[in-house]
């Protein structure tokens, strides 16, 4: 028996090294079958035995070891490519494998907050942005950089200033007092969007996504109604934009890219002023319109004890001084590959951004580092670690009389900027720009860290399980001295140091399932639970009385101020969901998500938000299977229900203050009243959107019309003055958002050395404000009203109905018909929202060349141009405000037709105003056609560059903003001047705002 | 004692199991060892020539005719890695333009015809057989869809077939293609890593499958008439030509009638070999070929090159041989 055992061993024993050596290599190539390309990261496996697969590396290549023998069966697959089945009879064969790009839009898979969905069984509407139409578009931030790449999506760069904020609104504006940006999300992580701006810059606030380095970007995709945004439960009433950066794959080899850019920008329009004589000419005609004597108008001979007549008048244009050609630069290295456990991306970039302006710039040094690594088949540990650090020097613009902007384009050209002794002359409430320009020294440092670690563990096949916490932590300084050489600085110096720290600390713990059952059932389900701390802290010190200009530090001033601010907010969730699709047909989708807020009353404190959506592929019906140039086609609809939490955190708290300082003695003040019942904002919103795909996938489209309306809006409503307070906050006001969106794209031509696509997209939303108890108006500035039955962003002016040809007075619309033209005359003569906006985008490729150009459109925005308001004065302003060249356009005698009226100072018979009234005179169609983006490269061939080891070399120009097409008479019409103004609910208000610049930027992108 | 027998008796077994298994691998992969084995007993100055199957029995005809006119003459066919690596001789399957590559030719030395067809018992045979396709059916039933192409009646039944198709640079398929204005990316179904003859044995094995191969990789060249396992599709030819098409004709009625008129939807096309010139052993046996072995192409199931193209080649290669010499 011993010996049989002993038999049977030596039999296995030899067997066991035959095994071995049995085991094949099939090594093979996979390219695109048109252009030849290597397809990098397709999968080959072994039909029928998953585990023995492989994927191709950067080089298209693969070699896949296995124990069966041929004849073997393999399937190739590449996303975005149809599939091929092959069969191996000879295994010493290479498989070299061609293949066919799939246009079916509707397998594309979709990320969701909390899950992936195939397209073709998602019911909400999401727009996709791809990383590489983002980085295109010389900018700060990607927020800027989408403009017109998402339809329903509304971007508007308020200034040219790099690194400032910029107006967004997805589907409409939903708040008056909460906010209206909608809820960033960096791979996975809560990304905190307000400003920690807390020294006033004329009407200006910073970019807190400039923080984020564009070309880390993999994904952007734009959550826009309920059914995608209502699992973002409090925080999803104003969209939600997720943003996936890159990562490294399975089986990539290392890969390094490099990219280098240097440009410059250039104001492509400034303000055309009047010369120094034509001011005068002008001073003097109001005075003789004024009824003055005209033997004594002010610009007449020195001789005769005048100032010069105007001919004598010299011009000093400031806007020289100002602004120059800037330099752009920017440099960004990322290195990504990954083995079969170990995938990683490690990205770094540097930027440099001039503003056209002088005493402006942005710089920004970020690092990147994402890392996944299976612990073992089950556990994949993940981390997201994003460190940046921003430099902004900074300048007061828009309105500030002692800001750069006014100070160089508001100032009467007729004035000299140096007095006779060579010092900086200073007219009015204008500082000089020589001095602004010179002594300039207010900074801005951020340092942000964005961070996530998530442990995965795969329970099952389809079922996981995650845990992650992430960290959004920002530092924000900013730092401003006034010396004694400017108006601010007077007597002896002025300082303000401020220090702004926030944090969102956010644990989440989510299970998914995703199953298919046959070809008949799928499944995507998941449930999870997530806690989100944010604090917020304040530091401000402010310091007046320097011992000298060289002493800037605080603590060397006389006098010294400070003030310090905290406050922190949590957020409880519970929320699931559930995809479900029979036969890839008709699709449900169920969402649920419950919060809770910190910043609501006891009473309020939980919401729920629901969501429901469906969808029917039209496509897989038979009626239409026969119709060949039909791909896909599908039907779509959602209801759901979400919120916004974005106000103060102690809104609904009963609040003390301190400081009430009484006879030396320190004492407590009430400072804001409880409101127990205080709760979400809540926007319920339906869509029904069509989607389709044709010609083989050349031709795809999507339509959406949705249905927003917000209700429990938090307004601030009067209280009986014997509370001691006049006012509450209470959920009291109701707005309307209606709108379709449409989006086509074509593949017009695709052969092997020729491309061309082009995308369209346009979008209209119709705000209206549905319930408001009390009109009132935003601004300091009166101009924009807020009023039920009207659309947010109204322009409350007079309205300004001719100049009469025979007085040159302007006449007014007489509302009330009481024959005096006073305030309740005024009225709602336009708003700020535009009819459509959209983007238009084409792309060629021919051979080695690329091309590409992007168009962006607005139409039907009115913009009040605030510079004529201030700049047609007709003499009103005296003699330091100068005028726009427009202002000669005015009626100088009887018989002219003009809308602008005669210059003088004084009332009209009916109490108006000719000049210095503020009328719809000013406000102007701000449509306009811009030519975005204009990209050229050439690709230099792989036979040149491989012996270098270079696997891709490009070079490229990039043009920002070539040309825009606009009746609007301003420098930009996306202008901004209130940018800052409380949740941005003031838009269309341009005042002193450099116009975003013409930018030509040349690039080098290498990738080894 | 005992022990040490059973040691010895495991480690030869273990030995013998090893090198049987490592035998049947190799014979695996190679169709027949025995050539190369032969090949073993070459001079270093062997000419390999990389051809596919359907062609190697008449180049091996020629290899042993040659030799009888040049017993110094040393070609072999190459059928491992290595030797198809080291070829002189490479098989070009469609006529070629002008390269850049001045010093190398190719010969055209025969013409080859392409069928389509199906295993003899297969859905394929049973539901094609009363339809004629003509190259707009065939076009369905082999290729995907344009994104632009206009729909037809035969679409929907193609969709019902396995497309097998050679993936090599040395399979027919890429002419077959060609010939129907496709690209060979752009074919429905299966590929196959192998010799074409490999598409012979996946349509006989799948009940639905459908391919296309060159005639003498179809008929047996021995009975001379189309292999037992396989059926020819029906193609709309004239007239004229359907009796070399219908069961029972051989692949010599075939080849006369595609001789005397090509047929508008079977493609025919040239081959030759593809050579760097300059060496007069390689030009003598090309020489050879066009002079004496062109006569043998009938017999293996090629067609003859048109009598002209013969006399233009055959003065070209005689300038070389004055050049090389």
């Amino acid at each position: 028996m011993k010996t049989v055992k002993r038999i049977v061993l030596g039999i296995v024993v030899s067997i066991l090294p035959a095994i071995t050596y049995a085991q094949n290599v099939i090594t093979g190539h996979i390219v695109d079958a048109l252009t030849n390309e290597p397809l990098i990261g397709a999968s080959v496996i072994v039909k029928g035995e998953k585990t023995e697969g492989v994927v191709t590396d950067v080089d298209g290549n693969f070699s896949l070891q296995t124990y069966h023998e041929a004849p073997l069966k393999l399937k190739v697959e590449y996303i975005g490519y149809r599939p091929i089945d092959v069969e191996v009879y000879d295994a010493e064969e290479p498989v070299d494998i061609k293949l066919r790009e799939k246009h079916d839009f509707l397998d594309e898979v979709v990320v969701l907050g909390y899950t992936t969905v195939k397209r073709q069984n998602l019911t909400g509407a999401i727009a996709s942005v791809k990383g590489g139409d983002v980085v295109s578009t010389a900018a700060t931030g990607f927020n800027e950089q989408i403009q017109g790449q998402a339809p329903g999506l509304i971007i508007s760069g308020t200034s040219g200033t790099p690194g400032s904020n910029v107006f967004i609104r997805l589907r409409g504006t939903t708040s008056i007092n909460a906010g209206n940006d909608p809820l960033y999300v960096i791979d996975g992580v809560p990304f905190n969007s307000q400003p920690l701006q807390t020294i006033s810059n004329g009407g200006q606030t910073i970019n807190p996504l400039s923080d984020l380095n564009p070309n880390d970007i993999e994904k952007i995709e734009v959550l826009k109604d309920a059914s995608a945004t209502a699992i973002y439960g409090a925080r999803g009433a104003n969209g939600v934009i997720l943003v996936t950066t890159k990562r490294g794959t399975h089986g990539q080899k290392t890969r390094v890219s490099f990219n280098a850019e240097y440009g410059f920008a250039k104001a492509a329009k400034l303000w055309d002023l009047a010369t120094g004589p034509e001011t005068a000419q002008i001073l003097n005609e109001a005075w003789v319109n004024d009824g003055k004597d005209p033997a004594l108008i002010p610009y007449r001979s020195k001789e005769s004890g005048g100032l010069g007549t105007p001919e004598e008048q010299q011009t000093y244009d400031r806007q020289d001084v100002l602004f120059r050609t800037a330099a752009v630069q920017n440099y960004n290295v990322s290195v990504a590959g990954g083995n079969e456990r170990t995938r990683f991306y490690v990205g770094g970039e540097y930027t440099n951004q001039e503003a056209i302006v002088k005493t402006q710039d942005f710089q920004r040094l970020s690092f990147r580092v994402n890392l996944d690594h299976d612990i073992n088949k089950k556990l994949t540990l993940s981390t997201s670690t994003s460190l940046s650090w921003t430099k902004r020097s900074l300048s007061r613009i828009g309105n500030s009389p002692k800001g750069i902007l006014q100070a160089s384009v508001h100032h009467s050209t007729l004035l000299n900027p140096f007095n006779e002794d060579g010092s900086y002359a200073r007219y009015g409430i204008f500082d000089n720009i020589y001095a602004l320009i010179e002594n300039s020294n207010h900074h801005a440092y951020g340092l942000r860290t964005v961070d996530n670690i998530n442990l995965s563990w795969k329970i099952l096949k389809g079922l996981r399980f995650k845990s992650s916490v992430s960290l959004d932590y920002n530092n924000y300084r900013e730092k401003r001295y006034f010396n004694t050489n400017l108006a601010d600085g007077q007597p002896s110096g002025n300082a303000t140091d401020a220090t702004t720290q926030n944090y969102t600390i956010t644990a989440e713990q989510l299970l998914n399932y995703n199953a298919d059952f046959g070809k008949i059932h799928s499944l995507a389900a998941f449930v999870g639970n997530s806690i989100q701390y944010t604090g917020l802290r304040t530091q401000s010190i402010s310091g007046s009385n320097f011992p000298g200009n060289s002493f800037q530090e605080i603590s060397s001033a006389a006098v010294t101020t400070g003030t310090t601010a905290s406050s922190t907010s949590t957020l409880v969730s519970w929320f699931g969901g559930i995809n479900y699709s029979l036969l890839n047909r008709y699709a449900f989708d169920g969402n649920l998500r419950a919060d809770a807020s910190s910043r609501f009353g006891s009473n309020h404190r939980w919401g729920i938000f629901p969501s429901l959506g469906l969808s029917w592929t039209l496509s897989e019906e038979e009626f239409l299977k026969g119709i060949k140039f039909i791909d896909a086609l599908k039907l779509k609809t959602s209801i759901g229900w979400s919120g916004n939490q974005n106000i103060d955190d102690f809104a609904s708290l009963g609040l003390w203050s301190g400081g009430g300082t009484y006879n030396d003695k320190s004492g407590l003040l009430h400072s804001q009243l409880a409101n127990p019942d205080l709760k979400w904002e809540t926007t319920r919103q339906w869509n029904i959107g069509l989607e389709g795909s044709f010609l083989g996938g050349r031709l795809s489209f999507e339509l959406d019309y949705y249905n927003k309306y917000t209700y429990d809006l938090l307004l601030s409503t009067p209280i009986p003055g014997k509370t001691g307070f006049s006012s509450i906050y209470s959920n009291v006001g109701e707005m309307s958002n209606k709108g379709v969106e449409f989006q086509i794209t074509s593949q017009n031509i695709k052969s092997k050395n020729f491309e061309w696509t082009t995308s369209f997209n346009i979008s209209h939303n119709a705000n209206k404000v549905e319930k408001l108890p009390v009109s009132f108006s935003q601004y300091d500035r009166d101009w924009v009203r807020l009023e039920e039955g009207k659309p947010m962003y109204s322009f409350w002016l007079y309205k300004q109905l001719y100049v009469d040809p025979e007085t040159g007075n302007a006449v007014y619309e007489d509302v009330d018909k009481d024959g005096k033209i006073t305030v309740a005359d005024r009225q709602i003569v336009g708003n700020a929202w535009p009819d459509f906006t959209g983007g238009l985008k084409n792309t060629f490729k021919y051979k080695n060349f690329d091309l590409s150009f992007f168009f962006y459109f607005s139409v039907g925005n009115d913009v009040f141009n605030m510079n004529r308001f201030f700049q047609e004065h007709g003499g009103m302003r005296g003699t330091n405000w100068g005028f726009l060249k427009s202002q000669m356009n005015r009626w100088q005698k009887p018989g002219d037709i003009t809308d602008i009226p005669k210059a003088s100072t004084l009332p009209n018979a009916d109490g108006s105003y000719n000049n210095g009234f503020a009328s719809s005179r000013f406000l102007e169609d701000g449509s306009f056609l811009r030519l975005r983006n204009l990209s050229f490269g050439y690709t230099l061939p792989k036979t040149w560059t491989a012996k270098a080891g270079i696997e891709n070399l490009r070079v490229y120009v990039n043009m920002t903003n070539l040309f825009t097409i606009t009746g609007y008479s301003g420098a930009d019409p996306e202008g901004n001047t209130a940018a800052d103004y409380t949740h941005g609910t003031v838009q269309g208000l341009d005042f002193a705002i450099p116009p975003q610049p013409r930018q030509i930027v040349f690039g080098l992108n290498v990738t080894m | 004692m005992k022990k040490l027998y059973i040691a010895i008796f495991t480690v030869t077994f273990s030995l013998v199991g090893n090198s049987v298994w490592a035998n049947t691998h190799v014979e695996n992969n190679s169709e027949t060892n025995s050539v190369e084995n032969n090949n073993n007993t070459t001079t270093s100055s062997t000419y390999y020539i990389n051809a596919p199957r359907f062609v190697r029995p008449l180049i091996e005809k020629w290899i042993s005719e040659y030799r009888k006119v040049d017993p110094r003459a040393n070609f072999a066919i190459a059928k491992t890695a290595e030797t198809k690596g080291k070829s002189s001789l490479n098989i070009q399957l469609k006529e070629t333009s002008a390269n850049n590559d001045l010093a190398k030719h190719t010969v055209y030395f025969a013409e080859y015809a392409i069928l389509p067809v199906t295993g003899k018992n297969s859905e394929a045979a049973k539901t094609l057989a009363k339809q004629e396709l003509n190259s707009k059916n065939i076009k369905s039933l082999f290729f995907e869809k344009d994104d632009f192409e206009e729909p037809n009646k035969t679409d929907k039944k193609a969709a019902a077939y396995v497309v097998y198709t050679g993936n090599s640079s040395q399979s027919v398929s890429a002419e077959f293609a060609s010939y129907y204005g496709k690209d060979a990316s752009s074919f429905r179904g299966k590929r196959i890593v192998g010799d074409d003859l490999f598409l012979n044995t996946a349509i006989v094995k799948d009940p639905q499958g459908i391919t296309f191969n060159a005639i003498p990789n179809i008929y047996d060249l021995n009975t001379r008439k189309l292999k037992s396992d396989l059926v020819l599709l029906p193609i709309d030819v004239e007239k004229s030509q359907r009796s070399a098409f219908v069961e029972g004709s051989t692949i010599d009625e075939l080849i006369r009638v595609l001789e005397a008129d090509r047929g508008n939807n079977i493609p025919v096309e040239r081959i030759g070999f593809s050579y760097q010139d300059g060496d007069s052993n390689i030009t003598n046996f090309i020489a050879w070929i066009l002079a004496e072995g062109e006569n043998y192409n009938h017999d293996f199931g090629l067609l003859r090159l048109d009598a002209k193209l013969v006399a233009q080649q055959t003065k070209l290669l005689s300038s070389r041989l004055t050049a090389q010499k």
